[in-house]
């Protein structure tokens, strides 16, 4: 855990963030940008895609596809690479890539119930 | 960022399920939510079961179950102002908007108290209800919703809204209104009062019209639709000025501010009203949308300002004049936000997470949001408005080259698309907000 | 609780009335006081704090500061500090309005301070000042179609219902008009030329009751409202920067 990976302000959030992530010798990127906020972030996509972005109908479930697979969608919808998209090449555009990618990691990382 | 092994392992995926947050406090979260035995770590009671109320209520019990957590609210249905015109227009029936609090009581145990708060003392920290009872709090989190101003339009009170209902609250009024097109005429003419801004969901007075004139060119085709506006442009007005002339012809006028909209009187019984230079206009069926303010219980907790808004700290939704106490959804000022349902459960998140952190003595995270808004031109044709919102500077700003309209030149193919998207949005803040499954 | 809602609400009315400190810094104000200081007590500028559409913001003046014995107030300015032009609109008073209570609606680009300055016959000063906050809310996004037609026309004059003279009642008036400021552009490297209704001339009897000059922040379709006792034999003129008028009389 070096201070670089996980730039938090506050000690105490670190000291917890710290314990919690002690032994998963898997974490080497994405979190440029704290979990808390990644999750807090993730909160908007519930509104058209449900409670943690479980729900399919028209518009699909977003839980529990690969990290790999959701972050290249995302990029392709803010760089206007999907054809017949509707409204997620505007909100995409809002995003940095970082923070796109933190949110494909997100929801990857969600089980699908 | 081209590693994409799992940042946690299976074990700990159940935890992300909850905010963020969550993942602090893995011993509490390993918690079922009903089955907690764990001390309170605080006591929260929300005030207002609509989308920013019951969204924060659910949020917060996600993001630590120990919190304590009351929601009042006097109705055990909540019905919602969105889709509420596919109902006036006979597409839907008021129960399909309908929600009950069953989830945020079941699965994420929050008491649920069906009682109208009638007064807060913020000093000694208390909610009175007309029950008799009265809350203790440590946070307290108003999502009031509006009120109307009675009598800004002169002769428009509550009374009259009985004969020129407003449905800008969505039930009785809802189904009133629907009544009132039901006993229309072929030929007759509806009329719309429209207010200045600000007011609740910019769009939503065009997208009933717009509902309205899809069920008179099906029944009673010879009839007009006035819109009598206070503004001088509106939401998406291209869009949908476009979509009227290509699916209603004349059947929708617009009358703006600068062309004598602005409705200074109403008499509800003749069913006409007077505008600015004294035109009068007489209708068969007559809505009038008034001019609006912050739920009254915001004045009683005393957060309001002079605007009758509510202002707030734009990273935890805060109130800028009483400590401890949030206020979400339309009664704030959050501006570009719109006061829209939407925009009220994105802030119950960002409120809900503010709190949970503040009772860990952690500082709240900045919160980004996005913002869509779909509107019906017909129930097969939809058009949307989408942002993205940051805080900077202490100020919620939207962010540049982000959101924006639906393309004007889109083909029918990509309206059929946003009017799926937008019964999808419905049925997924639904289940996120109250956990209806639609 | 009620003194506490008390405090809140003399905590907000304190924040929202003392801006006025920053006139020295704007020259618009500070020039038309010269060495004068201003009375900031008795004016009272009404417009929203946070304003979702710049195009139309409505804005009310009102007066009820001391004045001597035939003293009466007869210029009243309003003026924003980060318009591209800090002229909004003015306002040249007679003694024959009853009581001073304007209603406009103005053009805001930007976040800023909005003034209201005003002058007796006395030369005596009064000013007041609102910081705004301008938005443009996420669901108003409306497409903006320019105007072609640049001659005044529908002219509108309200006047109270049931008016009694020697009443002060309120008048509304309006005419239509794009109010092309010279700002914008013309998406071929100039600028669409600037085109104004300039004033309104109001009087009774052929004496003047009010007249109101027009600027670019004023919004299109310049409508002004103000207080009269008198109902009968009033003239309103209005005037185009090219001296086209049009007359409507009551």
């Amino acid at each position: 855990m070096s201070r670089s990976i996980l730039p938090h302000k506050h000690s105490l959030h670190k000291l917890l963030l710290a314990t919690f992530f002690v032994g998963m010798a898997s974490i080497v990127h994405a979190d440029e940008i704290p979990q808390a906020q990644v999750s807090l972030m993730a909160g908007t996509c519930a509104n058209c895609h449900g409670t943690d972005g479980q729900l399919a109908g028209a518009i699909p479930a977003i839980a529990g596809r690969p990290a790999t697979v959701l972050e290249a969608q995302l990029l392709a919808f803010k760089q206007g690479l999907q054809p017949n998209t509707t409204v997620m090449d505007r909100i995409a555009k809002g995003f940095t890539d970082a923070e796109l990618s933190a949110l494909a990691d997100y929801f990857a990382n969600i089980n699908k119930d | 960022m081209s590693d994409r092994k799992p940042l946690f392992s299976s074990s700990r995926r159940q935890l992300l399920k909850g905010l963020g947050l969550a993942t602090l406090f893995p011993a509490i979260s390993a918690c079922t939510a009903t089955g907690t035995s764990q001390a309170s770590a605080g006591r929260v009671v929300v005030i207002g079961g609509g989308f920013g109320g019951a969204t924060a209520a659910k949020y917060i019990k996600r993001g630590n179950p120990a919190i304590d957590v009351t929601l009042v609210e006097p109705n055990k249905t909540f019905y919602t102002c969105p889709f509420s015109n596919l109902v006036l227009a006979g597409e839907r029936t008021l129960d399909s908007i309908g929600h009950s609090y069953d989830e945020l009581s079941q699965v994420y145990g929050v008491k649920v108290v069906h009682a109208l708060a009638q007064d807060i003392d913020p000093v000694a920290k208390r909610v009175s209800l007309s029950d008799g009872q009265t809350l203790q709090y440590d946070k307290l989190l108003l999502s009031p919703g509006i009120d109307m101003r009675w009598n800004a339009i002169e002769g428009y009170d509550e009374a009259a809204s009985a004969l020129a209902p407003h449905a800008w609250k969505a039930g009785p009024q809802t189904l009133l209104l629907r009544q009132q097109l039901e006993a229309m005429a072929d030929g007759d003419t509806f009329i719309m009062s429209v207010p200045g801004n600000p007011f609740r969901c910019p769009p939503g007075p065009y997208e009933r019209a717009s509902l309205v004139a899809h069920y008179l060119k099906t029944y009673k085709p010879r009839s007009k639709i006035l819109i009598l506006d206070g503004k001088d442009n509106f939401s998406k007005q291209g869009l949908f000025t476009a979509g009227w002339e290509a699916h209603y012809g004349d059947m929708i006028e617009w009358v703006s501010l600068s062309n004598d909209g602005r409705v200074v009187r109403v008499d509800a019984n003749r069913k006409e009203v007077e505008t600015e230079f004294g035109t009068r206009h007489q209708a068969a069926a007559l809505n009038v949308i008034p001019p609006q303010k912050a739920g009254f219980i915001a004045d009683r907790a005393g957060v309001t300002d002079a605007s009758g808004w509510v202002p707030v700290d734009p990273v935890t939704f805060e109130s800028t004049q009483q400590k401890d106490i949030y206020v979400v959804g339309d009664a704030t000022i959050a501006s570009p936000m719109p006061k829209s349902g939407f925009a009220a459960n994105a802030q119950g998140k960002v409120a809900a997470s503010a709190i949970v952190a503040s009772f860990a003595g952690i500082s709240p995270q900045d919160p980004i949001w996005a913002n869509t808004c779909y509107s019906l031109i017909n129930p097969d044709y939809g058009i949307s408005v989408a942002a993205v919102y940051r805080v900077q500077e202490n100020q919620i700003i939207s962010v540049e080259g982000a959101g924006g309209l639906s393309a004007s030149d889109a083909p029918d193919m990509i309206r059929r698309s946003e009017a799926a998207y937008a019964v999808g949005w419905y049925n997924a803040i639904s289940q996120d907000t109250w956990g209806t499954k639609l | 609780m009620r003194s506490l809602l008390l405090l809140g609400f003399i905590l907000t009315m304190t924040f929202s009335v003392n801006a006025s400190s920053d006139w020295r810094h704007f020259p618009a104000v500070a020039e038309r006081l010269g060495n004068q200081s201003p009375t900031e007590a008795g004016i009272d500028l009404n417009i929203p704090l946070v304003i979702d559409d710049g195009s139309s913001v409505n804005l009310k003046v009102s007066f009820n500061g001391s004045l001597a014995n035939e003293e009466y107030l007869s210029r009243l300015w309003i003026l924003a500090d980060k318009n591209p032009n800090p002229d909004v609109i003015d306002f040249e008073l007679s003694q024959a309005i009853p009581k001073v209570e304007l209603t406009t609606r103005i053009r805001l680009g930007e976040s800023q301070t909005v003034y209201a300055l005003a002058q007796s016959n006395q030369g005596n000063f009064w000013l007041t000042s609102k910081d705004v906050r301008v938005t443009v809310s996420g669901c108003l996004m409306g497409n903006e179609e320019p105007q072609a037609d640049i001659a005044m026309t529908q002219p509108r004059v309200a006047l109270p219902r049931n008016p009694t003279p020697g009443n002060a009642a309120e008048l509304r008036t309006m005419i239509n008009h794009p109010m092309e400021t010279g700002f914008r552009e013309d998406g071929q490297g100039g600028y669409i030329p600037q085109q104004l209704v300039k004033s309104l001339n109001v009087t009774q009897a052929g004496n003047p009751v009010i007249d109101i000059n027009f600027h670019t922040g004023t919004s299109a379709n310049p409508f002004v409202a103000f207080f009269t006792d008198q109902f009968s034999d009033l003239t309103f003129t209005w005037t185009d920067q090219h001296g086209a008028q049009v007359t409507e009389t009551r």
